[in-house]
């Protein structure tokens, strides 16, 4: 949208105005001056005419109804007439008859066509009127009538020297005709064309223009301070309250910027003491922040702390169960055990066709039941002495290399792995962060049964090894996922729970930290850090 | 014996008829009087001449007024002839050329005919009365208010009024006064006179002159002597109540008085003749205050004195 500024609506407003009245001027000027010319061709055509009237001459021919008398007149009138305006004369004798009626060659309007005046008696003094032809010439006629001549002239000198009667009745007086005259109004006409020309319109154009330029320069002088005001209250409006307008005049213009300047050094003694409120909120609301930071950690340390605790007192319920279960289950599954493989020896050396196959496959499904409870056993057992560990200098990436090879994989697992060999030595037990390592690795190709990817990496950072097993299995639930190193926690149906609790429990003897992320669907990665310092190594 | 009314009776018819005889021969001298026009001064000049009739015995048959028209004068004039009075009185130049030639056979005296000698009006049933005063009677009022004038300037139309300068020359010197003249031919020439004569006259003095003297000529003179603190000296009242310092003009009442004296004098001849063109008797000083004023004179010599009229 187009902005249209003040100075465009001033400068457009006030030329309006001064063409408006430029416009009036010209006009009133073009119509005064041609009144004015108007008015003097009218004292002309009442002079020619009175002249013509008064003549004596004419006086005389009009009593003896002779025209060939005016000749003289005639020539005087037209010798009278500088200006060459005279277009028509016409002599007329009550009651309406014409005694002369000429005009000039130049004219041409004939004679006949300018109306005649009918009446003439009722005619009592000068009428003037602009008479307009057929062939569309313009006159300016004038009519006076003419009386019988008053007296002699020998008696009209002697009443110029004794003086007229008081009484004397001078309208008593016998009306001979009339005379009419017709004056072009061309002069006057080419006269104010030229008037027009040369002074009018150029006069117009001059006020237009110099009212243009005036208006111009009234609505720079107006707009500048304001435009000033504007730039000026955008910085401020920015935050730059330092702005102060420079006040040049006292007008209205100069109370504004006055009022500005008081309106921005309070506003920006406002923002000043906002600063200030706002610095101490600031510092009230770290304060606060902190507080609850601490408050935070501490809740989570407490939540930390309780879980760790009923971890830890649920693992030692759990050890204390396992190792008084396993203890007194391992012997009867060992002579369960060797009860079996005595029958299925027994069975296998005799060719007997009363035996019943079944029952060889049952004494199979018996063994592999028996070693699979000896397992539990045992990792309850393990679970349950988890304490104790025996730490030695151990290059990490021999002892992923060693778990990987040890670990069950099926064939459809693709493995990359990324192990450095110039990690330095971290003080591990081998045994148990090699079981740590297999466990995980299995678990990972346990979640990938139709085949995908084991990604293996180690890594130093910070003080610690790293070590990240990632496989692109169906992933765990978010539910499940803080559970899953829970003692007895299993998402398997034929596990007991106790492998990654088992894991969780070694890293944390190492002083290292295990995290699980995964997501459904994408796969699950595990990250083991190892401390490069041995914690409850003792000073040398 | 002879009654006493009878000779009572015959006295009384004796008286009576010798009183209505001579009533009956002084009373038969009567007068028709004719106006050229309805001008005030004739108007006065009637009213002087009806006043002298009355003292003279003679009897106004009639009053006709022109009315500044040829025509009608003729005619009037002819219906006068059959009226066939003893003498008849003409006012003004109209009702003078016209009775002149129209009644060669009835006595006449003519009064308010300007510059009479233009007219020729000699005859021998014809008395006049000039209008103008007589040239010295003229500069000697003049000088009442202006003592130290010396050159009196003139514009004329020899064809007008070069009569009147002609005989106003010799009259003037002996005066001791000096004539600047300047002659015109037509009005248009009244500007350029004055500009002549203006620097080197102490007034001017104002013919009745018809070139000279014109509705819009005057108005010029009167401004241009103002100017050049010039004074105007004319022969009418009329120019003094318009601006003109002074005139000195007849008595236009009592010009009929003398008029009707006149033709007491011409009826009571055995056989009536002229008495020849006379002066009139009396005549008034007209000046105008408020132009004096501005020309700085003062009037205290003349305030009060009989004859003289003060405008202002």
């Amino acid at each position: 949208m187009i902005r249209i500024g003040i100075r465009f609506k001033f400068i457009l407003s006030t030329s309006l105005l001064i063409t408006f009245i430029g416009v009036a001027s010209s006009w009133y000027f073009s119509t005064q001056t041609k009144k004015q010319l108007e008015e003097e061709l009218k004292k002309r055509g009442y002079s020619l005419v009175a002249q013509l009237a008064q003549d004596g001459e004419v006086k005389d021919s009009m009593s003896v109804a002779q025209k060939v008398f005016f000749e003289e007149p005639i020539r005087r009138l037209r010798n009278l007439d500088i200006e060459q305006e005279l277009a028509y004369w016409r002599v007329l004798l009550v009651p309406d008859d014409i005694l002369l009626e000429e005009k000039e060659s130049w004219i041409k309007t004939e004679i006949d066509n300018v109306p005649v005046y009918h009446n003439i008696g009722d005619v009592t003094g000068p009428v003037f009127d602009i008479l307009f032809t057929d062939s569309g010439e313009q006159f300016y006629n004038f009519v006076v009538p003419v009386y019988e001549k008053h007296t002699i002239a020998e008696e009209e000198f002697a009443a110029q020297i004794f003086g007229l009667d008081e009484d004397c009745d001078e309208s008593a007086k016998e009306l001979l005709g009339i005379v009419q005259i017709g004056l072009t109004p061309e002069r006057i006409n080419k006269k104010m064309q030229t008037v027009l020309w040369t002074s009018i319109i150029p006069l117009g154009f001059m006020i237009v223009l110099v009212g243009i330029g005036v208006s111009y320069f009234i609505a720079s002088g107006v707009v500048r301070p304001v435009i000033n005001l504007v730039k000026i209250t955008e910085r401020v409006a920015s935050g730059d309250l330092e702005q102060s307008v420079e006040i040049r005049s006292r007008d209205e213009i100069g109370m504004l910027a006055s009022r500005f300047n008081q309106m921005t050094k309070g506003l920006k003694q406002l923002m000043d003491e906002k600063e200030g409120v706002m610095i101490e909120l600031r510092g009230v609301n770290e304060e606060l922040s902190s507080i609850n930071t601490e408050l935070v950690q501490t809740n989570e340390q407490l939540k930390d702390a309780q879980e760790q605790l009923v971890r830890t007192e649920k693992l030692a319920a759990v050890g204390t169960l396992a190792s008084g279960v396993s203890h007194e289950l391992r012997n009867p599954l060992s002579a369960i055990k060797n009860a079996v493989f005595f029958l299925k020896r027994k069975l296998s050396n005799k060719e007997s066709p009363d035996i019943d196959a079944r029952v060889i496959q049952f004494l199979d499904i018996m063994d592999k039941e028996i070693d699979r409870s000896t397992k539990i056993i045992n990792d309850l057992l393990g679970f349950a002495r988890v304490i104790s560990l025996s730490k030695i200098p151990s290059d990490i990436t021999v002892v992923v290399n060693e778990a990987m090879s040890r670990a069950k994989m099926a064939e459809n697992i693709k493995v990359s792995k990324n192990l450095p060999s110039n990690l330095p030595m971290v003080m591990i037990d081998v045994n148990k962060i090699g079981q740590v390592f297999i466990n995980l690795i299995e678990n990972a190709c346990q979640a990938m049964p139709d085949g995908g990817e084991l990604q293996i990496s180690t890594r130093e950072s910070k003080g610690f090894i790293e070590i990240e097993i990632a496989d692109s299995g169906c992933g765990i639930p978010e539910k499940t996922i803080k559970k899953i190193f829970d003692p007895l926690f299993t998402t398997k149906p034929k596990g007991i729970g106790m492998g990654l609790a088992v894991c969780h429990g070694i890293i944390e003897k190492h002083h290292g930290t295990i995290d699980v992320k995964s997501q459904e669907g994408i796969g699950t990665s595990i990250l083991i850090k190892l401390p490069l310092e041995d914690k409850n190594a003792r000073p040398s | 014996m002879i009654n006493k009314t009878y000779i009572y009776f015959t006295f009384i018819s004796i008286f009576l008829i010798l009183f209505q005889g001579a009533y009956c021969v002084y009373a038969e001298k009567t007068a028709v009087v004719i106006k050229s026009q309805n001008l005030s001064a004739y108007n006065k000049v009637m009213e002087g001449f009806k006043g002298g009739c009355i003292q003279n015995n003679i009897t106004i048959k009639s009053i006709y007024d022109l009315k500044g028209k040829m025509k009608i004068g003729h005619r009037i004039v002819r219906k006068i002839r059959k009226e066939k009075p003893d003498i008849v009185l003409t006012i003004g130049v109209l009702a003078t050329t016209i009775a002149k030639e129209e009644l060669k056979d009835i006595p006449m005296v003519f009064c308010m005919v300007i510059n009479h000698e233009r007219f020729q009006l000699t005859g021998p049933n014809i008395t006049g009365i000039t209008t103008e005063v007589a040239i010295e009677e003229q500069l000697k009022g003049y000088k009442t208010i202006l003592d130290s004038l010396q050159d009196l300037g003139v514009i004329y139309d020899p064809s007008k009024t070069g009569n009147i300068i002609e005989s106003a020359e010799t009259k003037v010197k002996d005066i001791g006064i000096n004539l600047v003249k300047y002659e015109i031919k037509s009005s248009k020439m009244v500007s350029e006179a004055l500009e002549n004569v203006i620097g080197r006259i102490d007034a001017l003095w104002l013919l009745p002159d018809s070139t000279v003297v014109t509705k819009k000529s005057f108005g010029l003179i009167k401004s241009t002597t103002l100017e050049n603190n010039i004074p105007l000296l004319c022969t009418s009242d009329v120019f003094v109540k318009a601006g003109a310092l002074a005139a000195v003009f007849s008595d236009y009442k009592y010009v009929g008085r003398q008029a009707a004296q006149l033709a007491k004098e011409i009826l009571s001849q055995s056989a009536s003749g002229s008495l020849g063109i006379v002066n009139p008797d009396k005549f008034n000083l007209a000046i105008n205050s408020d132009t004096a004023e501005k020309l700085g004179l003062t009037l205290k010599e003349v305030r009060g004195k009989p004859h003289t009229i003060i405008y202002r």
